[in-house]
This record gives C-alpha cells, sequence and structure tokens, in this order.
C-alpha cells in the first residue's frame, strides 16, 4: 500500500491548482491543462477528479462570487492542503529517485535512437 | 442576446447530478458555453455542452439513488414483519381465510404448471432436438383425407443420399407384439421395435453396456432395456446372451442394453431389434408406409429445403408404383382429386401439436394444455382477489396505523414496502402451506392426470427457485392494490376518525367478486359440459352390443390350433359365440383400395377380416342382404360393405354388384352379398367412415395386416371372473403364449380418457374454484356483518323481522352473482361449444345446463353468506347499541 493515493491525471490537476494559486476554480483549471499540456479535459473527467482529491482531503474547496456569465452559479475555488502538499513531494521524491536510479548509459543510448 | 444551452440536457445534468456538487458545476458548465457561443457559435456550443453533460453521466457526480440516510433501513423492515405477524394473530379468522385460500389456489396452480412443464417438455432431452423432423404421410385418395406419421421404407435413404441438407436418417418399425423366450421365461412383448443400426446414434437413449454403433448391426441382433432385461434376467448380465424371437422361435443375440427411455419421450420401448432381422425394412415402395423415418438436418433451417426436395424425389419414384398399382399415370391420378406425398413434422412437435394417424404413444393436446393453464392462473387469481378484497375491506382497521405513521414521517412509498411485505408473508407462508398440500395429495394428482411425476421434482433447485418466484410474484400482485389503497389515506381525517371510507368505496371490490364468480360459474358450466358429453358418448348407439364380449388380443399365436381352440369354447355354455378377426373398434386400421365392379370408381376403405360368427358376436345390424354364411361356399369370394362404403361407391342394389381389392398379387373380384348398419369403429370424433369386411380366408388375408390377429368372445352376462379364468384354462392348451385379454367397452372406453381426463380436472378444479371464491365471500360477509351491526340492530329496534334482516344481507351479494352468471353464461356456453364442434357426435348445450350451474353457484354462495347473516340478524339489538 502506497502511503499517498495520487493518480497520474490526479497529480496533474493538483499541480495545475498549485499553479493557478488563488485562481484555481472549475473553468481555469480545465482551461490551464489544456493550455499547458495540450490535451482536451472533458467535465466529467475533471470533476470526477477534483472530487475525489477533496474525498482524500488533498484540496479543499470554498465557494466565490457568482457572475452573470456563470448563470448566477457561483464558483468554487479550490486550494491545496497541507496533507496535499506532503503527497505532491512524496509524489516527486518517488519520481526523482527513480530518475535518480536509472543508469545514465540508459539516458544517453535514449538520446540516440 | 442571450442564449440558453439545451433545456433537456440541463434538466437531465439537474437530475442526476449530487446536490452538493450541482451549482458550482452548473456554474463552470454555463461559463464555458457562454464563451463557446462567443467563439463557435450556438450550434457548436449546444453539442460541446451535450457531450460534457454526457460525460459528467459517472459515479462520482451522480446523486446516490436513495437521497437521504436509510440507516434504519434494517429496523424497520424487522418492525414491518412484526406489525404484519401481530396482524396475522390478531384477525385469526380473516388471516385463516387469506392463508388457506391462497395455499389452496397456489397448491393447484402448481400442480398445474407442473404438469404443463412436463407435457411441454416432451423430446426435449434428445441432442439436437430442435433439427430433429418425423417424416410422415398426408394425402386425399377417393375423397378421403388421410395424414399419418408412418412413412415409407425407401426415403430415408433417399434422402441421406441424394439431398445434403440431411446430416442423418433412421426408420423404426414397430413390431407391437412378440412372444420372446429365455430359459423358462417369456413374456408377449409391446412395445418391439425395428430400426436402422444408427438408432442410438441419432437418438439420445444411452447404452448401459454394448456399443452404439455396432449394436445394431447385423440380424437378429437385440437391444434391451433395462427393466426389460431384468425382467428375464433378474441379475445375470444378459449382454451376449440368446433370446428366442416369436412363433418361429428365431435365436437372437443380445447385444446391448439401453437405459430405459425417459417417461417424456414419445419412442417408448422395450426391445429394439436390428433392421436386418426384418424384410420389410428392405422394401423399395414409396406408396407402402408403414415404418417411422427420423432426419436430423444440418439446420433447423433446412426443413422447407427438405421438403422441396423430398416432394421432387417422391414425385420421381412414385409414378411408375403407381401405374403398377393402380393403373393410373401420375396426372390421371391427380386429375382425379387425388393427392399423395410426404411431410416433415419437427420432433418437438409431435407430442403436442401432433394429431396423425398410427402415432406411437398418445399425443397430448397443445389446446387442453391451453386450457388448463388458463384454469391455473384463473384459481391463483380468485385467491388473489380474495387477498385484495379483504384488505381494502378491512382498511379501517388499518387506517389509524397509516395516520400515526404517516404523521411521524412515513413516506408513502415506505407504507407500501410495508403492505407489500405483509402480503409477502402471506404468500410465503401460504406456499409452504401449499407445498404440505401438494405432498399430500401427490399421488391423487398423478392419477388424476395419467402422470408419473415423483416429488422429488419440486425439490430440485430450478423448481425451488420458480416456485420462489411464484411467491414473490403472487404476494406482489396480491399485496399491490391494498398497499396503492391504503396508503392513499390522508392522516388528517384518518386521525379525526373520519374513515369508514374502506365501506363506501367497494365498486372495484363488487366487481372483483363478479369476476370470481363469473369464473367459477363458468368452470361449473365447463365441467357439467364435459360430464354431459362423456355420458352421452357412452351411451350412444355405436352400431353394436359393446357389452360382455372380451377381446383376446394376440389370437394369432394360436396358429394352427385356432379352429380347435374355438370349436371348445362353443362346448361350454358360458361363451355364447366367439369371432376371430384383424381388428375390432375402435381400432380398425387396415385400409385398402377398392373399387366398385365394372367401374374406374375407386375408394380408400377400412378393412376387417372376420368369420361366419362375426355377427352373432358382435350384434351388428344387417340393413340389407345377409352376413357371411357357411352354407354358402362361393362367400370366400364375397364382401360385406357398410353404409358409409355402399353409399360412396355408388352402388343400386346388390344384385349382382363386385367390388375388386388389388392387394393380392393379382386383382381380386368380390361379390357384394350384404351392406351393414353403420357402426363406429373408431373414435367418436369423426364420423363413420366407409369400411369393408371379407372372410379371413384365402387371398383376402392379403389385405390386412394378420387375418386371425383378434378373437371376440360373447360371454353370458354377470360375474366375467370365473369365465376368464376358464377361457384362459382353454387358451392354456392351445396356445404357449401368455393369455392377454380385455373388455371391448373398456377399449371403446379409453379412446375418450384424454376427455374424461379434462373432465375431471375442470371438475375439481371448478369446486376448487367455488370454495376459495365462497371463503372470500364469506370473509366479506363476515366484516360486512361486523360494520353493519348497528345499523341492524336500529332496524331491528324499530321492528324489522330477522326474516327481513336476512334479506337484506343477502340481496346485495346475489345481485353480484346474478350479474357474474349473466356474464358467465355467454361465455361460457361460447367456449364449450366450440370445445363440442370438435366431435361429430356430440351433446347440445340446453339452458337448463347453464342455468343448473348459476343456480349451484348461487345457492353455495348464499348458504356461506347465511350462516353469518343469521347470526347478526338474530343478534339481540341491546349488545350492540349499549356501547354509546
Amino acid at each position: 500500500m502506497r502511503k499517498y493515493q495520487l493518480g497520474e491525471f490526479e497529480e496533474i490537476v493538483i499541480l495545475t491548482i498549485g499553479v493557478l494559486y488563488k485562481d484555481a476554480y472549475g473553468v481555469s483549471i480545465k482551461k490551464e491543462i489544456e493550455s499547458r499540456l495540450s490535451r482536451n479535459v472533458s467535465m466529467g473527467a475533471l470533476h470526477t477528479a477534483l472530487v475525489r482529491l477533496e474525498d482524500k482531503g488533498y484540496i479543499k474547496s470554498f465557494d466565490g462570487e457568482a457572475t452573470e456569465e456563470r448563470a448566477g452559479r457561483p464558483k468554487k475555488y479550490f486550494q491545496i492542503t497541507a496533507l496535499g502538499k506532503k503527497a505532491m513531494a512524496y509524489s516527486k521524491e518517488t519520481r526523482d529517485e527513480l530518475w535518480g536510479a536509472i543508469p545514465k548509459v540508459v539516458l544517453e543510448i535514449k538520446g540516440v535512437a | 442576446m442571450k442564449y440558453l444551452p439545451p433545456k433537456l440536457f440541463l434538466r437531465f445534468f439537474r437530475w442526476y447530478c449530487h446536490p452538493k456538487l450541482r451549482n458550482h458545476i452548473e456554474g463552470d458548465l454555463m461559463e464555458i458555453f457562454n464563451e463557446r457561443i462567443k467563439t463557435g457559435g450556438k450550434g457548436g456550443a449546444d453539442r460541446k455542452f451535450i457531450i460534457d453533460v454526457l460525460l459528467l453521466f459517472r459515479p462520482g457526480i451522480i446523486k446516490p439513488v436513495n437521497n437521504f440516510n436509510d440507516s434504519n433501513r434494517r429496523d424497520m423492515i424487522a418492525n414491518y414483519l412484526k406489525v404484519g405477524f401481530r396482524n396475522i394473530l390478531r384477525y385469526k379468522v380473516y388471516s385463516s381465510i387469506n392463508l388457506f385460500g391462497l395455499a389452496i389456489g397456489m397448491a393447484a396452480s402448481l400442480l398445474i404448471f407442473l404438469y404443463m412443464a412436463d407435457e411441454l417438455s416432451y423430446d426435449r432431452f434428445q441432442k439436437d432436438s430442435d433439427r430433429i423432423f418425423r417424416i410422415g404421410s398426408s394425402g386425399r385418395f377417393q375423397g378421403n383425407e388421410f395424414k399419418d406419421a408412418v412413412s415409407s421404407p425407401p426415403i430415408a435413404a433417399a434422402l441421406s443420399q441424394n439431398v445434403p441438407e440431411v446430416e442423418s436418417a433412421v426408420r423404426l418399425f414397430w413390431w407391437r407384439m412378440m412372444p420372446m423366450r429365455y430359459g423358462d421365461k417369456s413374456f408377449v412383448e409391446k412395445e418391439t421395435f425395428v430400426a436402422d443400426s444408427n438408432f442410438f446414434q441419432f437418438f439420445s437413449f444411452p447404452l448401459i453396456s454394448g456399443d452404439p454403433r455396432t449394436a445394431l448391426q447385423g440380424t437378429n441382433k437385440v437391444v434391451l432395456t433395462e427393466s426389460t432385461a431384468k425382467r428375464y434376467f433378474g441379475t445375470e448380465n444378459p449382454l451376449g446372451k440368446i433370446m428366442l424371437r416369436g412363433e418361429g422361435r428365431y435365436a437372437t443375440e443380445i447385444t446391448g442394453i439401453a437405459q430405459d427411455p425417459p417417461p417424456n419421450s414419445h419412442i417408448q420401448f422395450d426391445m429394439v431389434f436390428s433392421g436386418e432381422t426384418l424384410d420389410y425394412m428392405r422394401n423399395d415402395h414409396w406408396s407402402n408406409t408403414g415404418l417411422y423415418t427420423y432426419v436430423k438436418t444440418r439446420s433447423a433451417a433446412d426443413a422447407s429445403s427438405v421438403k422441396h426436395k423430398l416432394d421432387a424425389l417422391t414425385e420421381k419414384n412414385m409414378g411408375p408404383e403407381l401405374e403398377a398399382i393402380i393403373g393410373l399415370s401420375q396426372q390421371e391420378f391427380k386429375a382425379n382429386g387425388n393427392s399423395f406425398g410426404f411431410f416433415l413434422q419437427p420432433l418437438l412437435d409431435i407430442h403436442l401439436k401432433s394429431n396423425l394417424g398410427s402415432e406411437l404413444a398418445p399425443n397430448g393436446n397443445i389446446r387442453y394444455l391451453f386450457i388448463f393453464g388458463a384454469i391455473a392462473t384463473f384459481i391463483l387469481l380468485i385467491a388473489v382477489i380474495n387477498f385484495m378484497n379483504l384488505s381494502t375491506a378491512r382498511s379501517a382497521t388499518r387506517a389509524k396505523e397509516v395516520g400515526v405513521r404517516k404523521s411521524i414521517g412515513a413516506l408513502r412509498s415506505k407504507l407500501m414496502v410495508q403492505f407489500l411485505s405483509e402480503s409477502m408473508i402471506y404468500s410465503f407462508i401460504s406456499t409452504v402451506l401449499a407445498l404440505t398440500i401438494i405432498g399430500l395429495v401427490f399421488p391423487a394428482f398423478n392419477s388424476l392426470a395419467g402422470k408419473n411425476l415423483k416429488f422429488s421434482i419440486i425439490t430440485q433447485p430450478a423448481v425451488l427457485v420458480s416456485i420462489l418466484g411464484f411467491a414473490f410474484v403472487t404476494g406482489l400482485i396480491a399485496g399491490s392494490y391494498p398497499a396503492f389503497y391504503l396508503t392513499a389515506f390522508n392522516p388528517i381525517h384518518v386521525l379525526k376518525g373520519k374513515v369508514a371510507s374502506g365501506l363506501k368505496n367497494s365498486s372495484l371490490r363488487n366487481s372483483l367478486v363478479v369476476f370470481q364468480f363469473m369464473i367459477s360459474i363458468a368452470l361449473i358450466l365447463g365441467s357439467m359440459v364435459v360430464y354431459t358429453q362423456l355420458k352421452y358418448m357412452q351411451n350412444i348407439d355405436l352400431g353394436f352390443d359393446k357389452e360382455n364380449i372380451i377381446v383376446v388380443s394376440n389370437s394369432w399365436s394360436l396358429g394352427g390350433n385356432a379352429d380347435a381352440f374355438k370349436n371348445e369354447l362353443s362346448r361350454h355354455r358360458e361363451f355364447i359365440s366367439a369371432s376371430f378377426t384383424s381388428a375390432l373398434p375402435p381400432r380398425i386400421t387396415d385400409s385398402n383400395l377398392f373399387r366398385k365392379g365394372g367401374s374406374e370408381q375407386d375408394l380408400l376403405l377400412n378393412i376387417a377380416t372376420v368369420d361366419y360368427e362375426h355377427l352373432a358376436t358382435m350384434h351388428y345390424t344387417m340393413s340389407a342382404g345377409r352376413f357371411f354364411s357357411a352354407e354358402f361356399p362361393t362367400d370366400s369370394a364375397a364382401i360385406v360393405l357398410n353404409e358409409a362404403a355402399y353409399r360412396q361407391l355408388g352402388i343400386e342394389g346388390l344384385e349382382g354388384q363386385t367390388v375388386v381389392n388389388f392387394n393380392a398379387p393379382k386383382p381380386v373380384t368380390l361379390k357384394l352379398i350384404g351392406v351393414v348398419k353403420d357402426f363406429n369403429f373408431e373414435n367418436l370424433r369423426s364420423t363413420v367412415k366407409p369400411m369393408a369386411m371379407v372372410l379371413g380366408l384365402g387371398s383376402n388375408v392379403w389385405m390386412v395386416r394378420e387375418s386371425k390377429n383378434e378373437i371376440a368372445v360373447r360371454i353370458a352376462s354377470g360375474d366375467p371372473t370365473a369365465t376368464i379364468e376358464k377361457l384362459e384354462n382353454i387358451w392354456k392348451k392351445y396356445s404357449s403364449s401368455a393369455f392377454e385379454f380385455s373388455f371391448l367397452d373398456q377399449n371403446i372406453e379409453a379412446m375418450f380418457r384424454s376427455e374424461q381426463r379434462m373432465g375431471r380436472i375442470v371438475f375439481i378444479f371448478a369446486g376448487l374454484a367455488i370454495i376459495i371464491a365462497c371463503l372470500g365471500l364469506f370473509g366479506l360477509a363476515n366484516y360486512l356483518g361486523e360494520q353493519r351491526g348497528k345499523e341492524i340492530s336500529i332496524r331491528k329496534v324499530l321492528g324489522a323481522s330477522v326474516t327481513q334482516v336476512i334479506m337484506l344481507l343477502l340481496k346485495d351479494f346475489t345481485l353480484l352473482i346474478g350479474v357474474a352468471f349473466l356474464i358467465a353464461a355467454p361465455l361460457g356456453w361460447y367456449v364449450m361449444s366450440a370445445w363440442l364442434d370438435g366431435f361429430a357426435y356430440r351433446t347440445s348445450i340446453n339452458g337448463w345446463l347453464v342455468l343448473s350451474a348459476g343456480m349451484l353457484a348461487m345457492l353455495t354462495a348464499l348458504f356461506t353468506i347465511s350462516f353469518q347473516s343469521f347470526r347478526v340478524a338474530r343478534e339481540n339489538p341491546v349488545n350492540n347499541l349499549k356501547g354509546e
């Protein structure tokens, strides 16, 4: 059992929330991921990931302002929790460890190919 | 300009989305939608919106099915059950009426469904049963239609060689009576067959020992069933032993032991001999139909193309035969309105849908199966209606409970669950009761239905599961209406004490009572009609005296001793007369082609060979001329026709009239000496067919299968036991075969067995229907009597007499049953007339019969209620009025 459960897409979402800092809500997260990673993100996938991240306690949310183009519906802003930060750090550490463990030769050959 | 996204999808989203997420996700959707309108226009935005909504439809987003916390579900159900049980115990009369009625209804319908399942399972155990077909023959000859299960010997080979769709074919010949001997054991076997060597590969009759591929190869080989083998060999191993077959005592080797064929197989054999044993299997005449041919096609859909190719083959092969036998070319044959051909019949249709001549086993009847199924459903419905009526009539007693539950927050759906779970309790207790009842009546049911089912089939998992499902569905139907009705109460009204709506709102209840009695009356009428018809058929003048005739069915085994046997019989006073014949009613099935002398007029006649004493034995009536007599030696070439044949051949007068038969190697001309009054020699479903009688001498024996097949012995009336014993003793002096006898009147009775069975079943279920309906009526009357207690007391105080009060109470129900009768009478009349139309000899339904069915139902019902009414009417008004 891993210490922190963080799926690939969830990790992207939580990182993006970090990038957006105070301005992370549904639409902005979606746009940010789409522009930075040039991949399509469906509302379904994004909101499922957000629900799961919140359930795990990695992010928390609070209601924001309602605007006219949202037909009067409030925005919901997301913020990374302390636990979320730990999970991100853990995830990065494990990746780095793995990177470090790769013999140099592998990467060189990859460069040739 | 402000655009809105597609409404339907927005509403769909709002419906499924978890309420906590709904607001901000909808906001996100709207924001993106508005942005897209600016960049891509309305169409694209709408499309993308729909895609987004559909992609959001996933587990994390959808709201839970139950949107409020159901933590006490188990406790609530426990509470429902507890209250349910308490109600059952508290109102013992109603509960027992409900339970008992439901249990009887369920037992009856379960038994019928078991019977139906067994009938429907016929031949399904055969591997590839959906692509096995039996080839039958049909056609029309001289105005006589025939449709037979048999076909001719060369067809099987012709089909397997010329028709690629046919995978394999097997032929089966029914040998019927065959005396078999092993050591000192000897039996006359009836279910003996001759079959092609691939019989045990074609059909799924597994062999216990012996090789299914080779067991039936070579001449004089035989495969016995397990129980037949036990009869001859006990515990010995029969394989390789030699049995002696027939009067000729042909040595026959046992090459295999087969499992007994399952009871739901239309082929029931005790012994199967190898095909090479019988010359007839090598016969190559297409017109000579006498054995059963089964083919397996490559797929079930090939039947019609096989039929086409079979027609072509028949055409090709029949032509020359027709010319040779009846001297007509195929065109002439057809031009005379004749036809002859073969058809394919699915194996699975044989038991229920086939109604052909020469069947291997008595068929079931799919129509009776439908009737039984309908009766089963109706009986169950009557029981279910009892439950509905009593629950709703007694709603006042439960109304307060509903009111209280509603005011402390029960939802209507939850209350429905409560009432449904109560009806489930009833239906499951009833199921247990029903299974007990079934266990008790199972032997009686078996004899009634003519089946040999084992009670253990009920304990099979699949059957148990379907019984549980059955109980569940019954509970659901029975509980659904009360659940709707009882939960609709308005708590304010109920708690204020303004109820009694259960009493006023009774139109549905009344119509359900009418329905119950309508069914009961129709069933009573049905069973009355069936009984009248059976009585009618038993007493109809058959054209001969069926009483006091003993039939010995294997008299051919007497061989050369036949005359000596008959002579000895004539020396005893008990035996009034005796006659050898090829066949007796109701089974004169041999038929031949005859031609009126000096004409081209051909007719297919049923034929029996007889002897001089036949008329005296059977008591036929001559309508013209005379019967065969020893005083006229030329009678060996004489013929007696029945009136139908005389008419249809177009003969006038007897003088100089002759009839020609073509079955002997050369045509035989027979002198017509008499005409016998029509008598029934088959069943009473059809009118009398044309038939002829000849003496069983000389070349006449070519016309029938076996000329001295049976002997009919007319005995003096009185107790036949001693006479039979005497007959058997004389028989043993002349024949080494077992003494196989029957009574002619019983043989004829046996023709009505399926009608008798149906009559008894309808009778019993009509009785059950009326009992259950009256149970319900009793419950209703009981309750209404209680409810109207005060009213009646006041009436009595004001001077009403007991009689007046009883009349008042009976009036309502009498009216209901009257209405039921008015609906049931024409309905029952119509259905039963349709049934009677299937008989050539039928009784008519008269008004008295219909009326008496109605009266019977009415009297039973009034008898049931009158006790109750009488008690209520007799009660002292003080007891009811002092309460206030």
